[in-house]
């Protein structure tokens, strides 16, 4: 903490300015002050726990199905060819945690339908749900970057040409397409996730968009192009990084939304193929016949993580939208 | 030859209610370690007489017009490649609002540095930090090394101005365009950026555009002034001519609206009425609707610039030589 050395305020030595002690306030960047407003969002951090939780059952699959030596898509239970076959409860055929690993013990119960392992199936539905969730996402976001960039920075024509694609885009019936692409093509991951981005990015392309517009009239974009800059490089560097905290925003939300889509498909039973583990489709397992009255648990067990997931990564956006808002109070 | 000629700059704008004609027929000159004012009230056409020439208006809604030479090229007639490589090296520009010219996302460092990178893609990013640190110690940045890690909303209104005069001129350009690079400021740090310029042009010898509405900085930086009215240059010439001499009623106007002068007048003048829309400009002298001269030819024919007193000082006015130097006689210089 130097003072300086005289107070005269003028004249003012312009190329000598004097030192002003010391700066106390830390330089933040955006990213340390988002992490600092996260941290204190108790639900945002609930949900990242789940999140992380959910990673590693989906990561475990493999360890599941060897404890339980219950290989997923085999039926393991007894009598299977059986069409009057009768689901097995939770513990079903256990007579403690110590029988884990027998033919007959069945953790979370088993599938009357199939005969699945209900603890295995839930976890390698946690692998397709993911997978979907986020390479759905990450598609979306990315065709939503580029529309949003070139309809909003370039304007006139192009604009009008992208901007009329995504009212169509969004006028389109989205569900009645899925079923139709699913009953032409054999339904894969490939098919849902195509059907989901293609129906999605309409609507951040159009947040990405307006943004652009404004970000484009803003003084430091003139300067940019004072400087020389070239058009990509703006985008890339002046005016994406005023995206990113859109983008991670939506695509939490979206990851959520897609999760959900995709149950909802394969319930419908247009969804994925029956040799892959889907938590929607093993909701629908227990509708036929009522069945959920007497076997609750082949519903409860997929619903309550479908809803806690969908939660966990809706949450998380919120937590992040709160997180990334400037105008958010740091205090909070 | 001077660093930069423009001859006979037009620039209008198409928009749903017609032609809106911002740049008629504008010329001047500024030669190297010369500093030119543009004068004028808001929306004459002054900033953008300044975009056209560095061809940053929206091609969509401008059309532009004339002769713009810059050491030896035509900036109307240059690629947008060729211009875009000389934004930024040879002519850089400073604008009003130092609060809203920076990337809010970037540190100071990067922002200063990336101005130099523009234009070197072999200049590896610790020479562009070293060259950054340079710039903002030239400048007069306080520990610029530890400015360089901040980011614009933790500097002052005149800290950005210097930062966005540092990005200017990190690649020596040969010209400067300043658009009111004052106007935000309070006075004492406006005092300060001006003395910048002022050593800066010393120094480099770089020619610089001044724009203003400020009679008092033409009068203290400045060595020639152009007068422009309603997209017209009314008035050029030397800064003692045109403040010792003033030539035009709007002129007069402008210098006789000046606070100080008579500390025990009550009221300070002000020119009667507002200027013409440019949607729709009147014939005759764009400025006889609100000229206390006004004489019936003004109504018809539009005056052309005439040589007046001094050197290389012009003015369009219809006027009698007699009584404009009468009038011009009461301007006992300015505030020069």
């Amino acid at each position: 903490m130097s003072m300086p050395p005289a107070m005269s305020p003028i004249p003012v030595d312009v190329l000598a300015p004097r030192e002003v002690g010391g700066h106390s306030a830390p330089t933040r960047g955006p990213w340390a002050l988002m992490w600092r407003r996260l941290r204190r969002d108790k639900a945002a951090l609930a949900s990242v726990a789940f999140i992380i939780l959910l990673f590693s059952f989906a990561a475990a699959a493999p360890l599941f199905e060897s404890w339980t030596n219950h290989p997923q898509n085999t039926s393991n239970v007894a009598g299977s060819d059986d069409v009057t076959l009768l689901p097995v409860g939770p513990l079903g055929g256990c007579d403690g945690v110590t029988d884990v690993g027998k033919d007959t013990c069945f953790i979370l119960g088993a599938s009357n339908v199939s005969g699945h392992d209900m603890l295995v199936q839930l976890s390698y539905g946690a692998r397709t749900s993911l997978f979907i969730g986020v390479v759905s996402t990450a598609i979306t976001v990315a065709v939503a970057l580029v529309m949003g960039l070139l309809a909003g920075y370039s304007g006139g024509f192009t604009d009008g040409v992208i901007s009329r694609l995504m009212d169509v885009v969004a006028a389109f019936p989205f569900l009645l397409f899925a079923i139709a692409v699913s009953t032409v093509f054999r339904s894969n991951v490939w098919t849902v996730i195509f059907v989901i981005a293609a129906f999605s990015w309409f609507y951040p392309a159009r947040l990405f968009r307006a943004e652009v517009l404004s970000l484009r009239e803003r003084e430091f974009v003139s300067a940019a192009r004072m400087l020389g800059a070239s058009t990509p490089r703006i985008l890339r560097k002046h005016i994406f990084p005023h995206l990113v905290g859109a983008t991670v925003v939506y695509a939490s939300l979206s990851i959520a939304g897609a999760i959900l889509f995709e149950a909802a498909l394969s319930y419908l039973g247009f969804g994925l193929p029956a040799d892959i583990p889907s938590w929607g489709r093993m909701i629908s397992q227990a509708v036929p016949g009522g069945l959920y009255r007497n076997a609750p648990y082949l519903m409860i067990f997929p619903g309550t993580l479908l809803v806690l997931t969908a939660l966990a990564f809706n949450m998380l956006g919120d937590g992040l939208r709160d997180a990334l808002d400037p105008k958010g109070n740091v205090d909070r | 030859m001077a660093l930069l000629e423009v001859h006979d700059l037009h620039t209008s704008f198409s928009t749903d209610d017609g032609l809106v004609r911002a740049v008629e027929g504008v010329s001047f000159s500024v030669d190297h370690g010369r500093v030119l004012g543009i004068v004028g009230e808001s929306g004459c056409g002054k900033s953008v007489s300044m975009l056209s020439i560095m061809r940053l208006l929206s091609m969509r809604q401008a059309s532009t017009s004339g002769r713009v030479m810059f050491d030896g090229v035509d900036l109307l007639e240059a690629s947008a490649a060729e211009m875009q490589n000389l934004r930024g090296r040879e002519i850089a520009m400073i604008f009003q609002d130092p609060m809203t010219s920076l990337n809010p996302v970037y540190r100071i460092g990067w922002q200063v540095a990336e101005a130099a990178r523009i234009h070197d893609a072999t200049l590896s990013k610790a020479e562009a930090n070293k060259r950054a640190e340079a710039m903002l110690t030239a400048v007069g940045i306080p520990s610029p090394r530890e400015r360089l890690a901040s980011y614009p909303h933790e500097l002052s209104g005149g800290m950005r101005q210097r930062v966005m005069i540092a990005m200017a001129l990190i690649n020596n350009p040969k010209l400067l365009i300043a658009d009111e690079p004052t106007t935000a400021l309070d006075v004492t740090t406006q005092a300060q950026i001006l003395e910048l310029i002022r050593t800066l042009r010393t120094d480099l010898g770089s020619a610089v555009v001044f724009i203003t509405h400020d009679l008092g900085v033409v009068a203290e930086l400045c060595d020639e002034v152009v007068v422009m009215y309603a997209g017209k240059v009314v008035e050029r010439g030397g800064v003692r001519d045109v403040f010792h001499a003033p030539q035009h009623p709007y002129t007069w106007g402008l210098l006789g609206s000046l606070p100080g002068r008579n500390l025990r007048s009550k009221r300070l003048f002000s020119i009667a009425g507002s200027p013409p829309s440019l949607l729709d400009p009147p014939t005759g002298c764009r400025f006889a609707m609100r000229c206390i001269h006004v004489m019936d030819r003004c109504r018809n024919d539009e005056p052309a610039l005439v040589s007046a007193p001094g050197d290389e000082h012009f003015v369009a006015c219809h006027l009698a030589p007699e009584i404009r130097n009468d009038a011009a006689n009461q301007f006992p210089g300015g505030t020069a």
